[in-house]
């Protein structure tokens, strides 16, 4: 058994001693105090929700042990993702558009998360202009050619009077925009289908406009500005509609929740509570948080994971089965079996269809998914084989990476950067004279021989040897070049709540997320998902801490964190800088 | 209302861009320097460095010999010169893979993954007023660090395509399938001001949203507008195609005709798809600068299936088996060469060879191939043996296509010293 002294002190080089970052904020540790955020809840807000810097709803500042508020995000434009496009267009045509035309954007440069829906990332580079243009124009022609059957059917007439062509486009430009069209944009918007009427006919004058609303940046990005530059503004009614609805499911806001805009119920928290609570029963909050664990647990990659030739039985027919798998279970535990944060990680079951029940040495009878009990040793997520997969490198296991997992992942805990040319001690990290030595006898020789880096290293991968049972395709091995496997994990030397023995990985895990750490981290990686920006962890340890405590008083349930991320000052206000 | 499905068979069949407008097929008009033609600028980037024993050259003139892995450019080796011995003065504290959004950019910052300013492909294209063609093969998954190569600006990368369709479409429009522009002048004149109409409508938004915002959130709208001007040169009338070389349709053939195979010759057909589709852009004059991910960093397939080439880069393998792959990718590089060669455009187009780590798996001592530009001043068919940065090689390359700057990114002094001709 390796002691796993992750908390100790990282010293690759003598020059990086120390570093900050490695311990978690002081208000993040067990037994700080925290607090709600909620304040009195009002029917219309301060100012009702729409009013300039210094109104809004009232929401308190998340007090705290250390005293230090949590900064507001700052005011900012969010392009819609591939998902969020997607269903916005289906919503608001019955268009199907399928996400995978939209070129994807790649992930974020934060060492904690990386998630594609980083604000700072979405950018409208030049393929995605042209999508974008195509796009539109392939749904304006579907909506122009069945415009006859609709209200608006007098706007193709030859001589359409403005009431006509007005409430055409007041109508279209608002729900593309999640807002009302203002008159300047609706006069403007008229006046180009007459131009482009005269110029050519009534539907090619429709078709053009439309074409130019779903191009516009208020289709494409949604705002989080506020009426007015401040220290702390009230986002409008509807940037809040827009926030909560594409918060919570990816798509735009209904028609209860525009209403609920309208009447400036949204300055009240409550009212907001009830939207989201109401939200995560459609089929696209489902799809998100699918879409969240994806990354988070790094099967978003095993699609382009390439493993060594003798895994013969990895084809891309089992890699397609096994994500299916490590989702089916996401969705099923978090919204249909009432399960939560913790089941994930020690479910004594899974979900699996026939094939990828063989491919488990398991039996299952059905073409879908359905649910199986796993045998000893496997629980959670992290005995899932698309996971382990993509925590594997080609031929090898990693501790690294899956060590990695616990320390990033389920942790937040950063790591300073490796020394310079720590590339050069690669050839430190087994002894070549011994070929068949399994990952443990590496460790032991990586840290007897290279010191300074195991001094970092000593951090992560030590844990990450608890899941050596599994595979680098996620398969059971009870050996290593015939050796027994020892899959015993000691923690010492890392907090009260942490240190301890446990017998694997599964173990290991299931612990961790019982920790206040842990649920501070989970509020971190999904506040960095789903409102797509990187997260401070020092600055915003006190909200990370309430929302971690929530988590808690919520049984650890997924659905619960959701609603209760609605209730911060931070969904409500801005700030510019 | 119709409910239809709109996927990406219906976009790249052309509606908008490619069929309701104009194909993107307007030469570029620019005068280049008296004397010199148009240049071109190519990378290719290959994972995992190169075992130097065995690639490499030395020596120049009749005395020029290349090493064992570079046998498949010895027809070609007049046309190539071999940098020995480059270090990338970018590196991050790391110096591994991850530098590869540091290899065309060579500027260092603390951020691990952020290229810190342009690279060279998007130098080049703004300097020949084009877009870089931003092209892989076979990697098959979301953009991660590991392709991040292209970087427009600090902070902002440029995804690599791989859907050759897609890059076939973005550059050469369906034009040559069913040609687009209407027989009738005036109509063809009328739906380019219809195409130009709508994006002047959905600029008068933009630049509305954009006074009220801040750096950076005003950067992206300019990135946005900047996208928008480029869509809007793809909406200008189809120029005469009759340059020699100009040719789409035999690259178009070869998409059709798909990418099967086992892996190794799925990524072989893949690569010299986007080599015919650089080349055939830069014979056309729409295109200026490509790059090429031929895998990702660190990037494991082994076209010659075994042992994995990251794998074999961490010494777990025989040294034999990574000296193959260096061969095999050399045999790519050739493949691009000689085409250049037959459409007679290898004295305009510099090709530079790059990877992400050096055989020690860290940033010094690269051995970097280039091909091509000797009409453009590179000194070819010779080896360039003395120590020098990555960051001066993309001065001399900047300065071959007419950018009479000194500098690029960190540790550049001028360029590397013989490499182009005295002016």
């Amino acid at each position: 058994v390796i002691v796993g002294a992750i908390g100790g002190a990282c010293g690759c080089t003598g020059s990086i001693a120390d570093q900050s970052g490695l311990e978690p904020p002081e208000s993040t540790r067990p037994g700080d105090q925290g607090g709600t955020s909620i304040g009195p809840g009002s029917s219309k807000g301060a100012a009702g929700g729409a009013g300039g810097a210094g109104g809004g709803p009232v929401v308190a500042a998340t007090p705290c042990a250390s005293g230090r508020a949590s900064p507001l995000p700052l005011a900012r434009l969010w392009r819609l993702s591939p998902a969020q496009y997607a269903n916005t267009v289906k919503q608001l045509f019955g268009l199907d558009v399928d996400p995978a035309t939209l070129p994807p954007d790649g992930a974020a440069d934060d060492q904690l998360t990386r998630f594609d829906t980083n604000s700072t990332i979405n950018i409208v580079g030049d393929r995605l202009a042209g999508v974008y243009h195509d796009t539109a124009n392939a749904v304006a022609r579907a909506v122009v050619a069945g415009l006859g059957a609709t209200p608006y059917a007098c706007a193709l007439m030859p001589g359409a009077a403005d009431p006509c062509l007005q409430n055409f486009v007041r109508d279209h430009a608002t729900r593309a925009y999640r807002r009302p069209a203002t008159q300047p944009e609706v006069d403007r918007l008229v006046a180009y289908v007459k131009t482009q009427r005269a110029d050519s006919d009534a539907a090619t004058a429709l078709r053009l406009t439309l074409e130019a609303v779903l191009q516009s940046p208020y289709f494409v990005y949604r705002t989080e500005l506020g009426n007015a530059a401040g220290a702390r503004v009230p986002l409008t009614p509807h940037e809040l509609a827009s926030e909560l609805s594409y918060f919570v499911a990816d798509a735009a806001p209904d028609a209860m929740l525009l209403a609920a805009a309208e009447r400036g119920e949204l300055s009240n928290p409550a009212n907001v509570r009830m939207h989201a609570q109401r939200l995560l029963a459609t089929p696209t909050a489902r799809a998100k948080v699918r879409d969240f664990f994806a990354t988070y647990l790094g099967v978003d990659r095993l699609d382009g994971k390439r493993k060594d030739a003798k895994f013969t039985a990895f084809t891309d027919a089992i890699k397609q089965g096994l994500t299916s798998e490590t989702m089916t279970f996401v969705e099923r535990t978090l919204f249909d079996d009432g399960g939560t944060l913790q089941t994930l990680f020690t479910a004594p079951h899974t979900y699996l269809n026939a094939t990828v029940a063989k491919y488990y040495g398991l039996t299952a009878s059905s073409a879908t998914f359905t649910k199986v009990p796993l045998p000893a040793g496997r629980a959670g997520v992290l005995s899932q084989a698309a996971v382990i997969a993509a925590l594997s490198n080609e031929s090898t296991t990693s501790p690294v990476h899956r060590g990695l997992f616990y320390r990033r992942n389920m942790l937040c805990r950063v790591l300073p950067p490796p020394p310079p040319d720590a590339s050069n001690m690669l050839d430190k990290l087994s002894d070549p004279r011994d070929p068949m030595a399994t990952e443990r006898e590496k460790w032991a020789y990586f840290e007897r021989t290279t010191p300074g880096c195991a001094a970092c290293h000593r951090l992560f991968q030590p844990l990450g040897l608890g899941l050596e049972n599994l595979d680098p395709i996620g398969r059971w091995r009870d050996t290593d070049f015939g050796k027994p496997i020892d899959p015993g994990v000691v923690v010492k030397d890392y907090s009260p709540a942490l240190d301890g023995s446990y017998g694997n990985g599964i173990e290991l895990a299931s612990k961790i997320i019982t920790t206040p750490e842990a649920q501070s981290c989970f509020a971190l990686q999904y506040t960095s998902y789903a409102f797509g920006r990187n997260v401070d962890q020092e600055a915003e340890a006190c909200r990370l801490e309430s929302l971690g405590k929530k988590l808690q008083q919520g049984n650890l349930s997924l659905q619960s964190l959701i609603v209760e991320m609605t209730q911060d000052e931070s969904f409500y206000f801005r700030r510019y800088e | 209302m119709p409910s239809v499905h709109i996927g990406r068979r219906d976009l790249l069949r052309g509606l908008g861009v490619g069929a309701a407008f104009f194909a993107p097929f307007a030469r570029q008009a620019r005068s280049w320097a008296a004397g010199k033609p148009t240049p071109n600028v190519f990378v290719l980037h290959t994972p995992n460095g190169h075992v130097r024993s065995a690639f490499g050259g030395s020596g120049s003139g009749g005395g020029f010999t290349l090493k064992s892995s570079l046998a498949p450019l010895e027809s070609v080796k007049a046309k190539v010169a071999i940098m020995g011995d480059l270090d990338n003065a970018g590196a991050s504290s790391k110096g591994s893979h991850e530098d590869i959004v540091r290899q065309l950019t060579s500027v260092p910052g603390s951020d691990m993954y952020r290229g810190y300013g342009s690279s060279i492909d998007w130098v080049v294209a703004n300097a020949t007023q084009t877009r870089p063609m931003t092209m892989s093969s076979r990697v098959g998954s979301k953009p991660d660090w590991n392709t991040k190569l292209s970087w427009r600006q600090d902070g902002v990368f440029e995804p690599q395509v791989e859907d050759a369709t897609a890059i076939y479409t973005g550059v050469f429009g369906n034009v040559m399938a069913t040609p687009a522009t209407p027989a009738d002048p005036a109509i063809a004149q009328r739906m380019l001001a219809q195409g130009k109409s709508v994006l002047d409508l959905v600029r008068v938004d933009i630049s509305t949203l954009m006074s009220r915002l801040a750096p950076p959130e005003r950067t992206k709208l300019e990135v946005h507008l900047d996208s928008l001007r480029q869509l809007e040169g793809a909406l200008k009338p189809v120029a005469t195609v009759g340059t020699a070389g100009c040719d789409p349709a035999p690259v178009k053939a070869k998409i059709a005709a798909g990418e099967a195979g086992t892996a190794g010759q799925a990524l072989q057909k893949s690569m010299e798809i986007k080599f015919d589709l650089a080349a055939t852009a830069f014979a056309c004059g729409v295109r200026r600068a490509a790059t090429l991910l031929g895998q990702p960093a660190s990037a494991g397939i082994n076209p010659l299936g075994g042992i994995g080439h990251h794998n074999l880069s961490h010494g777990e393998g025989p040294v034999a088996d990574w000296i193959k792959i260096d061969v095999w990718y050399a045999e790519r590089f050739a493949y691009f060469v000689k085409k250049l060669i037959d459409m007679q455009l290898i004295d305009s187009t510099v090709v530079v060879w790059t990877t992400e780590i050096s055989e020690q798996h860290n940033q010094r001592g690269f051995v970097i191939p280039v091909a091509g530009g000797g009409a453009l001043g590179i000194q070819l068919g010779q080896a360039y043996a003395a120590r020098d940065t990555l960051s001066n090689l993309w001065v001399s390359v900047q300065k071959a296509i007419g950018v009479s700057k000194d500098t690029f990114g960190a540790g550049s002094s001028g360029g590397m010293p013989g490499l182009l001709k005295p002016a």
